[in-house]
């Protein structure tokens, strides 16, 4: 049994002899087998080595045929010879396909780099000759790569990762999609597994589309820019356009876990929406996304925005929609931040009628009452906002015509912002806040004494937790630190109220 | 004669028409500048009033012919004649007159060359007011400066003799007859030398009277000193023999009879404490309302003495006993004999403990307190931790105060970690907290550092749990439970904002709002911490929305559940899970025990233990108890409805019928309460009104001295710059005005030039002509007489 070193060293010697002569082309064989090896460096080696020994063929194109192979009568040796090339190349291409699947993600990654090559390769010197106005594409090896990666069972999202490097080209996009499409059409929609819808969405989220939307699309792999073969199909930015969305809706009709539908909604606003052909087929994805309520809804809200403001989405329920929106769950899932940022956003407009903008405060006025410190100083500071932008809405802080009330006149529980009859209530919340523990919150509250003329940016409150609070008031360093005057008697004992409860 | 007159009056008349035509000029020639306003106190004669155009043009076509239109000859000219003859441009000297002086110079000039040869070969003296220099700088002798001995003559003889002496007419002298002027001069000069003389040998006199009179002095002086330095040592030995003296002086320097503090009466004490408190309360009240000092005082420093007057004397624990001692035994103290041995046995160990300690370092490090703890009974302990602080009060050495610092901290560690023990040591912690506060008064910066530092430990310990949770907390120890309720012991909870309180509040806030309700001491946790914040907000009741929340919840635990409706409660809380119905009674009980910290809390604690409806009737009625607490705090802030409603919802769904009857009064009075309170009328909120602001008031500049001139307002140099820039202007103006006057000038001439030149031309031309017509009528004539002839 020969030592590692001595087959790579043979390995090497092997692909020098082929590159050299054309009679000693048998060594292909010996390294197709290496390629079989158990041994993850002499595969790596042998995979190297084919590569490096097709690329050469390809660019001097020896296994180059004029037409479909003759009958074996009529073959030249030549013709026989690049016959023979051509049978080990579609292995090699199979088995670097194969090894894409393999555990050590260092031979994923070479057979990886090695198949785009050969795809860039072939693509640039056809294995025959092409017909007119045909864009010369190994579609098959592309789709072979694609449908390994789109994998069931494991997890390929660095492979794809790398691949999506080069799909800044514009042919490798399109055909793509094309294997994605077809990869897609393949398996019914029961049978898409997690891990395989996981593998599509890392494969259609990292799509690179030009930025520019009157760019010429003639950055190809496949060919040398010099040759200007115009493929009507791969060079028009439209008809990519439409492959995308197709693609796109195939995957939607997909029946998304819960993860992965939080997933695609994050990238929808900006990895999709710009580049679909026509972002209104996404509506009634949203819309349904939108109705399921929770962390889905709230998602599902920036990309219905956009369709709403960019495109002309008719969609009147919206604010009734986000209104419903507000509620005590909101300060204690991940997506706060971005809730709070979109919606700050939504009601910007200075063109919302008073009464909705004015439910909308005591709406969330109510909800600082059970908010966390951060939570609450952020309501305080989106408030505060509103009546800036809306200062017919300054009644609910400054009344004079009206008597006492029995009750706040504000339904709580109307969903409907129109009807919450929240112009004829009062700010009493606010005025709560005041008294709130937190000296942040309770300064923050006390501004609605004196409204502030200018909007504050509410960049500093949208992340801020407990602790940043904590570590906010640590810093304050203050000397002289206030102590009770009087000596205790005991832990218990100081005050009455803790007996009552508890006994030590 | 009378022709003669007549022709000198005319001439006075003409001469006098003349003048006067020269003194006042013809007024068509003025230009007078109208004043627009008289001006009270100004110059009349402003400059530029009047202007002579007429006369200014002609001087300065003048001025012009002089020197530009001469630059304009001589424009083509590359070399210039300069006339320096003697008196030439000289036009009073005649023609005569300047030939003598040119004569005159050349003999002279002639003359000098000829001595200059002369005299050559001899070298030149250098003089200076005709004195030769060589002289001079011999420096010997120098003159003085006395006015009267440079020779002079006096001033009397000046006067006298010089001019012929004015009017000062001297009576000629009968005997003497008149004297020629030389021999006056003679005498003038013997005179003068005699004098001379005279007030010589007198200074000399007096130079010489005075040497004499020093020489006489110093003898004198001598013995004037000698005297005096022979005094004092006689008036020293005066004063030490005597001891009377000394003792009076004593007594004056001593400190007179000062004045005391009267003893204050009983009345006056209790005034003086009252005064405190109020002042106290007044302070605490200020940082409630989160206001800043009145002024930057250092802290109000109490001493170790006032702290002793307010221990408390009647704990048994914290006896004060009398150490005697007699031969080198212990006496104990009368009334301690009557005791039992065990006791005594103690004391006697503590003594010696005590005696052992006051030689003994206080630990440096948690090591050596534990080793110095460990093992001994909580009295001991104590008892010993006691001696310590005494042993180490800071008036006693230096370095004390930090080593307390560090003690403090160290037996904070150490009660922390006696808690979280299996068997927890509460009443250790307990008994501490006096000697605790003691230790931080001492030092209450470091100290609450050191409290804080405490806290915040076991606030990342938390938020790790959090992060490993997924964003849901735990509740913690129960040493963080207890040391939460240490703050409100050690600091004034009340305050808007304070290093340690406001970090705690925070914490506890946190732990409510993010830990989920699993089990029976999440619950008991839950409600010891809501009472820890009702302790903190006692007495500024502000609004925590965590508690409510939290009691809110521990209801919806207790109530029962409609299974087809969603109820709706607040996070941690869900309205779905396993936990649920966790306090809900399984059966009817009678009697609600106390809820107790170390059984409930402790980490060594079972969950069957708990598992009881006794401690589920306790939970419940603590939380309802603590609810009317809060709802009584806040009945003041506007929003309590809509705080309580969520409550007063779940109250209705509790199932009291199962529950004693002392539970179901409070849960009803609670109900009563809320209710009560929901209906209580609301005023809408109104703006304070603004104070309107004054118009700005603009009042008149009153320049105390008005001289006639604005003034200028800026910086003396940018004034400077203002006043250079305007002569700039007006000069630049000016020499535009000069050159465009210039070129003027220059076109004028030149055009007079070629005019001038044309004429030449056309005369010349005119008279060629004439000539030609008169030869050539000569020229015809002579041909007609010959063709007559």
């Amino acid at each position: 049994m020969k030592s590692t070193r001595d087959v790579i060293a043979d390995i090497k010697a092997k692909t020098k002899q082929c590159l050299e002569n054309r009679k000693s082309a048998n060594v292909i064989i010996d390294l197709l087998c290496y390629s079989q090896n158990d041994d993850a460096s002499v595969v790596a080696a042998a995979l190297r080595a084919l590569q490096q020994a097709f690329s050469r063929f390809l660019i001097t194109q020896e296994m180059y045929l004029e037409s479909s192979p003759p009958p074996d009568s009529e073959m030249t040796t030549e013709d026989q010879y690049a016959c023979w090339l051509q049978e080990q190349y579609t292995t090699t291409c199979d088995s670097f396909v194969e090894k894409l699947g393999s555990t050590n993600s260092k031979i994923q990654e070479l057979a990886l780099v090695g198949v785009l090559k050969f795809i860039e390769l072939e693509g640039q010197n056809p294995l025959q000759k092409p017909k007119v106005d045909e864009f010369t594409f190994p579609f098959t090896l592309l789709q072979e790569m694609v449908s390994k990666l789109m994998s069931h069972t494991s997890n390929m999202e660095s492979l794809i990762l790398r691949l999506s490097e080069v799909t800044e080209h514009d042919d490798l996009r399109f055909f793509l999609m094309k294997a994605l499409r077809l990869e897609l059409d393949k398996t019914p929609v029961k049978k898409r597994t997690e891990m395989f819808l996981s593998n599509v969405l890392c494969a259609l989220e990292n799509l690179e589309f030009p930025s520019d939307d009157e760019a010429k699309l003639n950055n190809f792999l496949t060919k040398p820019s010099d040759q200007h073969v115009q493929h009507p199909k791969v060079s028009s930015l439209k008809e990519q356009r439409k492959r995308f969305t197709a693609v796109w809706m195939e995957f939607l009709r997909s029946e998304l876990t819960p993860s992965l539908y939080r997933r695609v909604l994050t990238k929808l606003d900006e990895k999709v929406i710009p580049f679909l052909s026509s972002p209104l087929v996404l509506s009634d994805f949203l819309t349904q996304s939108y109705n399921i309520g929770g962390a889905v809804s709230l998602l599902a809200l920036n990309g219905l925005f956009i369709l709403i403001s960019k495109y002309n989405l008719d969609y009147p329920d919206f604010y009734r929609k986000l209104y419903s929106l507000f509620e005590p769950q909101v300060f204690h899932v991940k997506y706060r931040a971005r809730f709070f940022f979109l919606a700050d956003m939504f009601l910007s407009s200075i063109h919302l009628p008073s009464y909705l903008v004015a439910s909308f405060i005591k709406r969330i006025s109510r909800l600082s009452l059970s908010a966390p410190p951060a939570g609450a100083r952020l309501c305080v500071a989106f408030v505060l906002n509103l009546f800036v932008r809306h200062p017919n809405c300054s009644v609910l802080i400054h009344r004079t015509d009206s008597a006492q009330v029995n009750s706040d006149p504000f339904l709580d529980d109307e969903p409907d912002p129109a009807k919450t009859r929240a112009m004829e209530s009062s700010l009493w919340e606010m005025k709560t806040l005041q008294n709130h523990f937190s000296p942040e919150v309770a300064l923050e509250a006390k501004k609605i004494n004196h409204l502030p003329t200018q909007e504050q940016d509410l960049a500093d409150f949208l992340d801020s937790n407990t602790e940043q609070m904590i570590e906010q008031e640590v810093k304050k360093k203050k000397p002289n630190v206030p102590l009770c005057p009087d000596q205790p008697k005991g832990l218990f004992g100081s005050s009455g109220l803790m007996k009552n409860f508890f006994t030590l | 004669m009378g022709k003669k007159n007549k022709k000198q009056l005319a001439d006075k008349v003409r001469a006098s028409k003349v003048k006067e035509k020269e003194r006042k000029p013809n007024p068509f020639e003025l230009k007078i500048n109208r004043q627009k306003h008289v001006v009270l106190g100004r110059n009349q004669n402003i400059r530029g009033q009047v202007g002579k155009p007429g006369q200014s043009r002609s001087k300065a076509m003048k001025r012009r012919a002089k020197t530009l239109l001469v630059e304009l000859k001589e424009s083509g000219k590359s070399n210039s004649f300069k006339d320096q003859r003697l008196g030439e441009k000289n036009p009073s000297l005649s023609a005569d007159d300047k030939a003598i002086q040119r004569f005159a110079l050349e003999r002279k000039t002639q003359s000098q060359r000829k001595g200059r040869l002369e005299e050559e070969g001899e070298e030149e003296q250098l003089t200076h007011y005709g004195q030769s220099l060589a002289d001079i700088e011999k420096f010997e002798d120098p003159q003085d400066s006395d006015p009267d001995e440079d020779g002079n003559i006096s001033g009397k003889m000046v006067a006298q003799e010089h001019f012929g002496g004015f009017l000062t007419r001297r009576t000629e002298e009968p005997g003497s007859e008149k004297k020629s002027w030389k021999e006056k001069m003679a005498d003038l000069i013997s005179q003068s030398k005699k004098e001379k003389y005279e007030r010589q040998t007198e200074k000399d006199d007096i130079a010489k009277k005075t040497q004499e009179l020093d020489e006489e002095w110093k003898s004198v002086h001598q013995l004037l000193f000698a005297k005096k330095k022979s005094d004092q040592p006689d008036s020293k030995d005066l004063r030490k023999a005597d001891d009377y003296d000394i003792s009076v002086r004593k007594l004056q320097f001593e400190i007179k009879g000062k004045p005391s503090n009267r003893l204050k009466s009983e009345e006056e004490i209790a005034k003086e404490e009252a005064e405190r408190l109020k002042k106290l309360e007044a302070d605490r009240k200020r940082r409630m309302m989160g206001e800043s000092e009145p002024s930057e005082k250092g802290p109000t420093h109490i001493s170790a003495d006032s702290l002793e007057d307010s221990f408390d004397p009647t704990d048994s624990r914290k006896k004060k006993f009398h150490v005697m001692f007699k031969d080198g035994h212990l006496l104990e103290k009368p009334q301690k004999q009557g005791k039992k041995k065990q006791q005594e046995q103690t004391i006697k160990q503590t003594v010696c403990l005590f005696l052992l300690l006051c030689c003994l370092a206080s630990p440096a490090d948690y090591e050596s307190l534990v080793s110095l703890l460990s093992g001994r009974s909580m009295e001991e302990q104590l008892t010993v931790v006691e001696r310590l602080v005494a042993c180490h009060h800071p008036s006693i050495a230096e370095g004390n105060k930090q080593k307390l610092e560090l003690l403090f901290s160290l037996l904070l560690q150490y009660v922390m970690e006696a808690v979280v023990q299996e068997k927890p040591l509460v009443e250790l912690l307990d008994g501490l907290t006096p000697m605790l506060h003691r230790l931080l008064r001492y030092n209450p910066d470091a100290g609450s550092n050191a409290v804080l530092q405490f806290l915040l430990d076991r606030y990342d310990e938390f938020q790790q749990i959090c992060q490993r949770r997924g964003g849901r907390g735990k509740y913690m120890g129960l040493d963080t439970l207890l040391l939460l309720k240490l703050v409100h012991v050690f600091f004034p909870t009340s305050d808007f904002r304070h290093p340690v309180v406001t970090p705690a509040f925070y914490f506890m806030a946190d732990m409510l709002g993010q830990t989920p309700v699993q089990n029976e001491r999440d619950v008991a946790a839950g409600l010891y911490l809501c009472t820890v914040c009702l302790e903190y907000i006692s007495l500024s009741s502000r609004y925590v929305p965590e508690v409510i929340n939290f009691l809110h919840g521990v209801l919806f635990l207790a109530a029962d559940k409609d299974p087809s409706k969603l109820e709706k409660v607040f996070p941690p809380f869900k309205p779905v899970g396993n936990h649920i119905d966790l306090l809900k009674l399984k059966g009817s009980i009678d009697q609600v025990p106390v809820l107790n910290v170390t059984k409930t809390l402790a980490t060594g604690v079972e969950k069957q233990d708990l598992d009881t409806d006794e401690f589920r009737i306790s939970s419940i009625s603590t939380c309802v108890h603590l609810l009317q607490e809060f709802s009584h705090l806040y009945s003041k802030l506007p929003a309590t409805p809509q705080v309580f409603a969520p409550v007063l919802n779940m109250l209705k769904k509790l199932p009291t019928s199962l529950y004693p009857q002392g539970v179901k009064e409070s849960v009803d009075m609670l109900v009563a309460t809320l209710e009560k309170d929901a209906t209580r009328p609301l005023t809408p909120l109104t703006v304070e009104k603004k104070r309107p602001q004054p118009l700005k008031m603009f009042e008149p500049r009153v320049e105390e001295v008005f001289d006639g001139k604005k003034k200028r307002k800026g910086s003396r140099e940018l004034l400077e710059k203002q006043r250079l820039q305007h002569k700039v202007k007006r000069e630049f103006k000016g020499a535009l005005r000069e050159i465009r006057k210039d070129s003027c000038f220059l076109a004028k001439q030149q055009l007079q030039d070629t005019l001038e030149k044309d004429n030449e031309r056309k005369r010349k031309l005119s008279r060629l002509y004439a000539d030609l017509s008169t030869q050539e009528g000569e020229f015809k004539a002579l041909k007609r007489m010959k063709d007559k002839s």
